[in-house]
């Protein structure tokens, strides 16, 4: 009772933050559109008129960058893979200074003195060629649509988690349901993930088109400040809740990851009500060798028993008919000993909020043990953690020196970011930006690692689903600290971070086809009238392509976000660094850079979708596709700078010169 | 081909962009060599180690393999943005949006 109490009270922290949170959005919205009257349009509405001061330059910059995946994938895999993951971000330590530092001054200043507003806009200036823009514009959208694609889809279900627990929406869900359920391909998506992708996809279409990019920035701000405080709170509520860091430590190098299997669920006798057993289901058995110790197994599956039966079968119809025997239901099993832990009394404590009748069960087959780190203790708090497919490790040393690369270049070479560099207002402002993001991402990351490798000792099992253990933590630290109102501010944090990065996305979108296609290639003349009209809309419609497109999402969410991160990176990284740094580079060799770096990386996703059959990655001879489309991306500028026409000196000495 | 003489008389600002760059990548490589050097060692054998060795309540790889080099980096960072990057006149708009 108690139990279904706190859960409702944060359900509707969560539904009531979320609301407070939207209103202010649009508040935001409606002074930014105020700004936009008696300036030049395309720059205010793009760029905000290159006028951003440091807390909007620092703030949209790391908002923007910790999208959705920093608050549900990263604690996911934190929890998943223990402290390696401290090896896997070990780039960001010097992010700041390189992910920014790199090209942000020269890019401003060349972004001024051809009176660019987008990436592709400033190659094709200070390059003197159209196909330059025309290539850049094409790879830009193609992969950052992509981005934006995975962001919606992210949106959606972090929504789903947060007002799971709220009656209003269950209700409105269920209509839905019943709407969408015979139309075909929309019907065979869940009604919550319908239901919450229209609200999240018209509210942030709304806000963006009728603010454009001050109201983005602003909004960043404010979502940025939400993001550190959660982090906040919840580090000092899990080191309060854990009596120390060390401890927590010490009891995550006892744990060994745990088998997978399916089990037989049964109920005697049978009952005069229906009993669901929900994903998560705690199940307590006896060890037939040792009947001192117990054994803990936990569902990952929703199951049900109806009054006809005593045994469990699979709830989901399609999971349901898509299985060879529903009555075979997924469960893992903790293999850590957990007599006089920490673990145990969680455990105990959430198979007494089951308030379910006693359950047996009976396994089936043998269970399957990860194939890296079983049976392991230290798994956790080693590289290269712990892989239940993996025989090498979540993070064999190769990969380790990809993502350290990754991380800081692939952060320069993406145009949302650069975006904003070409949106400061003084080189002060970036200074101080740089220092600024410095202790942010510190005060995010950091704090981070230590929250979720914790959470694996204060919510053991949930395996079952890591993705959502940024809410479940955030609901069971603030209801544990008699606080559960505080829910709705902590789970507000992803969902700001998913919101800041769309927005952004979405308006470099826009402004790529409204400038670089519309302005340059069809209508030169356009009055700032019809320009204004055009943008508004072409924000309306990818915002509304980008919905439709996920009514019925497929599985590979981050595969999708790697792709299209990647595929940027790999397309600008090398090409607008040699624009702004090299000045005999040639517009012919700019293209090749491009084309030869969006293609290899388009490449090696083939070869990997043909050697694994689903959506992914090659790693060719172990390295991430990152690192070879930078390598062929800058070989091809060499080369084909050798064989080019040099560029028109003219523009040469505007951009480099003694005047430059 | 290209013309072998080109070369224009790059301008101060430029030339003190490339020097930041420079140290900038200096910065990223001293960091490389850290994080993965140590870790590269020491935390993939960090398994094997019972009991295991903390250091203020973290895995000691991870603090001399990323916390330590992180308040380094960090300390740099503040060194570069506030003594060794120079400030520089920044053009203004042009009046009109020029396509």
């Amino acid at each position: 009772m108690y139990s279904s109490l706190l859960a409702a009270s944060a359900g509707n922290a969560a539904l009531i933050s979320f609301t407070i949170y939207i209103v202010f959005v649009f508040i935001l919205a409606g002074l930014a559109n105020r700004k936009q009257e008696g300036r030049s349009f395309m720059n205010e509405y793009f760029l905000g008129s290159r006028n951003l001061g440091l807390w909007a330059f620092a703030f949209t910059y790391a908002a923007t960058s910790a999208s959705g995946g920093s608050f549900m994938g990263f604690p996911s895999l934190i929890y998943s893979h223990g402290w390696v993951l401290a090896l896997w971000i070990g780039g960001y330590v010097v992010v700041p200074l390189v992910a920014i530092g790199l090209i942000a001054k020269r890019l401003n200043q060349v972004a001024r003195k051809s009176g660019s507003i987008t990436v592709p806009e400033m190659m094709r200036k200070r390059l003197g060629s159209t196909t330059v823009g025309n290539v850049g514009t094409t790879l830009l959208v193609f992969f950052q649509f992509f981005f934006l694609l995975a962001q919606f889809k992210a949106g959606a279900m972090i929504m789903t988690t947060l007002l799971d627990d709220v009656a209003v929406f269950q209700q409105a869900v269920s209509t839905v349901d019943r709407w969408t359920d015979p139309i075909p391909w929309i019907g065979q998506a869940d009604g919550d993930y319908l239901l919450c992708l229209l609200v999240f996809s018209v509210s942030v279409v709304a806000y963006t088109a009728w603010g454009g990019f001050r109201a983005v920035v602003w909004t960043d701000v404010m979502q940025g400040v939400i993001m550190g405080l959660g982090v906040m709170i919840m580090l000092a509520l899990v080191l309060m809740q854990l009596g120390g860091l060390g401890k927590a430590t010490q009891e995550i190098a006892r744990q060994t990851p745990p088998l997978k299997g399916k089990a037989t669920l049964q109920v005697e006798p049978a009952t005069k009500h229906e009993i669901i057993l929900k994903k998560g289901t705690w199940i307590e058995l006896t060890d037939a060798h040792s009947p001192t110790h117990r054994i803990y197994l936990r569902t990952s599956e929703r199951a049900i028993i109806d009054t006809k039966r005593t045994t469990a079968l699979l709830a989901e119809n399609k999971k349901a008919n898509e299985s060879k025997n529903p009555t075979h239901i997924p469960v893992i099993q903790l293999r850590t000993p957990v007599e006089n832990s920490i673990e145990l009394s969680s455990i105990k404590r959430e198979l007494a909020e089951q308030e379910l009748p006693k359950l047996k069960a009976s396994l089936q087959g043998n269970l399957t043990p990860y194939a890296f780190g079983a049976d392991k203790p230290g798994a956790y708090v080693s590289a290269p953690g712990p892989h239940s497919g993996k025989a090498t490790g979540f993070l064999p040393l190769l990969l380790a020196v990809c993502f350290f690369t990754f991380w800081p270049f692939a952060g320069s070479g993406q145009p949302s970011y650069m975006a904003r560099q070409m949106a400061f207002r003084d080189t002060a402002t970036l200074r101080h930006s740089i220092i600024f993001v410095m202790v942010y991402f510190t005060l995010i990351y950091f704090p981070l690692i230590i929250i979720f490798t914790s959470g694996r000792v204060l919510l053991p099992g949930w395996e079952i689903a890591s993705d959502r253990i940024m809410p479940e933590m955030a609901t069971y630290l603030t209801s544990s600290a008699g606080a559960p109102w505080l829910a709705g501010l902590l789970v507000a944090a992803p969902f700001a971070a998913v919101m800041s990065s769309v927005d952004s996305f979405l308006l470099l979108v826009s402004s790529s086809v409204v400038r670089d296609v519309y302005q340059q290639n069809i209508n030169p003349d356009a009055d700032e009238r019809t320009i204004k009209k055009i943008s508004y809309g072409t924000t309306i419609v990818i915002g509304t392509l980008a919905m439709l497109a996920m009514l019925n999402p497929p599985d590979f969410l981050q595969d999708l976000i790697v792709f299209g991160s990647g595929g940027l990176g790999a397309s600008f990284l090398m090409p607008v660094v040699f624009t702004l740094y090299w000045p005999k580079l040639t517009a012919r060799a700019c293209v090749a850079g491009m084309i030869s770096g969006g293609g290899t990386m388009g490449v090696l996703y083939l070869i990997g979708y043909i050697v694994n059959g689903k959506f992914g990655e090659y790693l060719l001879l172990g390295l991430h596709p990152f690192v070879w489309s930078v390598a062929v991306s800058t070989l091809a500028i060499v080369l084909a700078n050798k064989i080019s026409k040099p560029t028109d000196s003219a523009l040469v000495e505007k951009f480099f010169g003694k005047n430059a | 081909m290209p013309d072998p003489d080109q070369r224009p008389d790059t301008g101060a600002s430029y030339r003190q962009s490339l020097r930041e760059l420079r140290v900038m990548l200096i910065v990223w490589g001293a960091a490389f060599a850290w994080v993965i050097g140590y870790c590269s060692t020491n935390a993939y054998s960090a398994v094997d180690k019972e009991p295991i060795k903390l250091v203020l309540g973290f895995p000691a790889w991870v603090f001399y393999g990323w916390v330590i080099p992180l308040m380094i980096a960090n300390a740099i960072t503040l060194w570069f943005c506030l003594f060794f990057m120079k400030d520089e006149p920044m053009e203004e708009l042009p009046e009109e949006d020029n396509v």
